[in-house]
């Protein structure tokens, strides 16, 4: 049985590495990955659960990390952009354009990358369902889109349908 | 920023859950059993809830079943909305638990959240009162089974302490003709790809022996299943037209009027979507 009853250490699996972390019982993962571990590319904005700017992979499904106790995760596989290192998705929002003030991008990516990987064969509905969990407000989502199209037509097909 | 401290339990059966929440709640912790979280901490940092300690129910085994067995189809209430939307063990469940916030969103809320949730509208519970689910709830005398809409008036009627374990459906039902439809404030939503939002209205239809069983949502301000309305629509002695036309006269309580849709218009949306519905079942 996990308890965490006060402020104490706990030790998350942070893009591969053990991290010990001081944290709060009440302290989202946002917070903790910001404040304490300084992986800042995960984005606070809403904290709400609407904009997806937070997003981050647990054991490999995106998660709104501003909805998720730090301590809520141990014993879980965290991953957050800085996690990514050359994945295709980032090489595609570059080629198409896919951001311009770049605030939500990191959130965009890591739930385009656990597409692409959960789904390397997701048609247009399957991209359309999950994109609409982030928000941008600078693009028309139509770069992003067409970025993520572009790494699932590069992905393997086992099957097509 | 959570701006109190809680203490966080995650405790692995349901006895020890329960003994927890006693305890804590006679320390004046006012305890919260704790599933997906994410109405827990939205409401928590905006200082409109303040547990000082949560249980997290999360592994408990019972909490976490999907299976079918016996003819009935057994789903733990820590089981998240995309679990079940993409298990698709019950399409209709599918349908009005995958138009329920976002597919990420999904990925953290329950369906014992949604059901127990204090915001108006708890979609997923559409689909689970017009099968006339069963609900299995733990408390201080143990677990029993009762009928969801024997216990759900409004909101799910727990004593302090209970724990919603499982929903049980009938696999006979999962299988009959069914509709769904939700309009938000943008437009209408068919498909989890359409639009997200909270409803304007929301409806989950199922017709068994030549009856539709109606569940509603976003009209008043709790999800509801009402004998009145049912047995209103229902009545073979009047053309479907008239019914739907009187349909608010019917309801259980005042249509809800507030800037993400005027009484009026959630009534106009109400009776185009029955309209709809039963052209669709009725052919
Ligand atoms: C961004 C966002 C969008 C949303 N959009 C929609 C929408 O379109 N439609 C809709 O219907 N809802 C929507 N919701 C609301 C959401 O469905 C509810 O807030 C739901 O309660 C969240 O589930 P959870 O598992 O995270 O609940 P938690 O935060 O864990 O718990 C919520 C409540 O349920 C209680 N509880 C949870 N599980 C149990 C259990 N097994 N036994 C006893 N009590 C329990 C908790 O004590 C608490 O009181 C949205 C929420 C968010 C954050
Ligand atoms: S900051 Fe988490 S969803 Fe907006
Ligand atoms: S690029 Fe600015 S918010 Fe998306």
């Amino acid at each position: 049985m996990v308890n965490l009853v006060k402020m104490d250490l706990i030790e998350l699996a942070v893009n591969g590495e053990k991290r010990l972390v001081m944290a709060r019982p009440a302290d989202t993962l946002l917070h903790v990955l910001r404040e304490q571990l300084g992986l800042t590319g995960s984005k606070p904005s809403c904290k709400n659960g609407d904009c997806g700017a937070c997003t981050v992979l647990i054991d490999g499904q995106p998660i709104k990390s501003c909805l998720m106790l730090a301590v809520e995760a141990l014993g879980h596989e965290i991953t957050t952009i800085e996690g990514l290192k050359d994945s295709p998705i980032q090489r595609a929002f570059i080629d198409k354009f896919a951001f311009q003030c770049g605030y939500c991008t990191s959130g965009f990516i890591m739930n385009c990358h656990a597409l692409s990987v959960i789904h390397p064969d997701a048609g247009d509905e399957t991209i359309r369902e999950w994109l609409q969990s982030n928000l941008c407000r600078c693009t028309g989502y139509e770069e992003i889109t067409e970025a993520i199209k572009s790494v699932l037509a590069q992905e393997p097909k086992e099957n097509n349908g | 920023m959570i701006p109190f401290d809680f203490a966080y339990y995650q405790p692995s059966s349901l006895a020890e859950a329960g003994g927890l929440f006693a305890e804590l709640a006679a320390q004046g912790k006012e305890p919260m059993y704790y599933a997906g979280g994410t109405e827990i901490i939205s409401f928590s940092r905006l200082y409109q809830l303040f547990p000082r300690a949560v249980i997290d129910i999360k592994k408990i085994a019972e909490c976490n079943m999907l299976e079918q067995k016996n003819g009935k189809l057994v789903i733990g209430a820590a089981k998240t909305l995309s679990q079940i939307q993409e298990s698709n063990v019950f399409p209709l469940l599918s349908w009005c638990s995958g138009r329920v916030a976002d597919h990420t969103m999904r990925n953290k809320i329950t369906l014992g959240g949604n059901i127990c949730s204090r915001i108006p509208y708890r979609e997923a519970v559409l689909a689970l009162l017009v099968s006339d689910s069963e609900i299995i709830i733990w408390g201080k005398q143990g677990l029993k089974k009762v009928g969801l809409n024997q216990v759900f008036h409004q909101t799910l009627l727990l004593e302090p302490g209970e724990i919603v374990v499982q929903l049980v459906i009938d696999q006979e039902v999962t299988r009959v003709p069914f509709t769904s439809t939700k309009q938000t404030m943008d437009g209408l939503v068919h498909y989890p790809q359409d639009r997200i939002g909270y409803p304007v209205v929301s409806i989950a239809a199922l017709k068994k022996k030549n009856q539709i069983n109606f569940a509603f949502s976003g009209v008043c301000s709790f999800p509801f299943r009402s004998t009145e309305v049912e047995s209103f629509l229902n009545n073979p002695s009047l053309p479907w037209d008239e019914k739907i036309h009187q349909v608010a006269e019917k309801l259980p309580a005042e249509i809800i009027n507030d800037m993400e849709g005027s009484a009026d218009y959630r009534e106009f949306v109400l009776k185009n979507m029955l309209s709809d519905i039963v052209k669709r079942l009725e052919g």
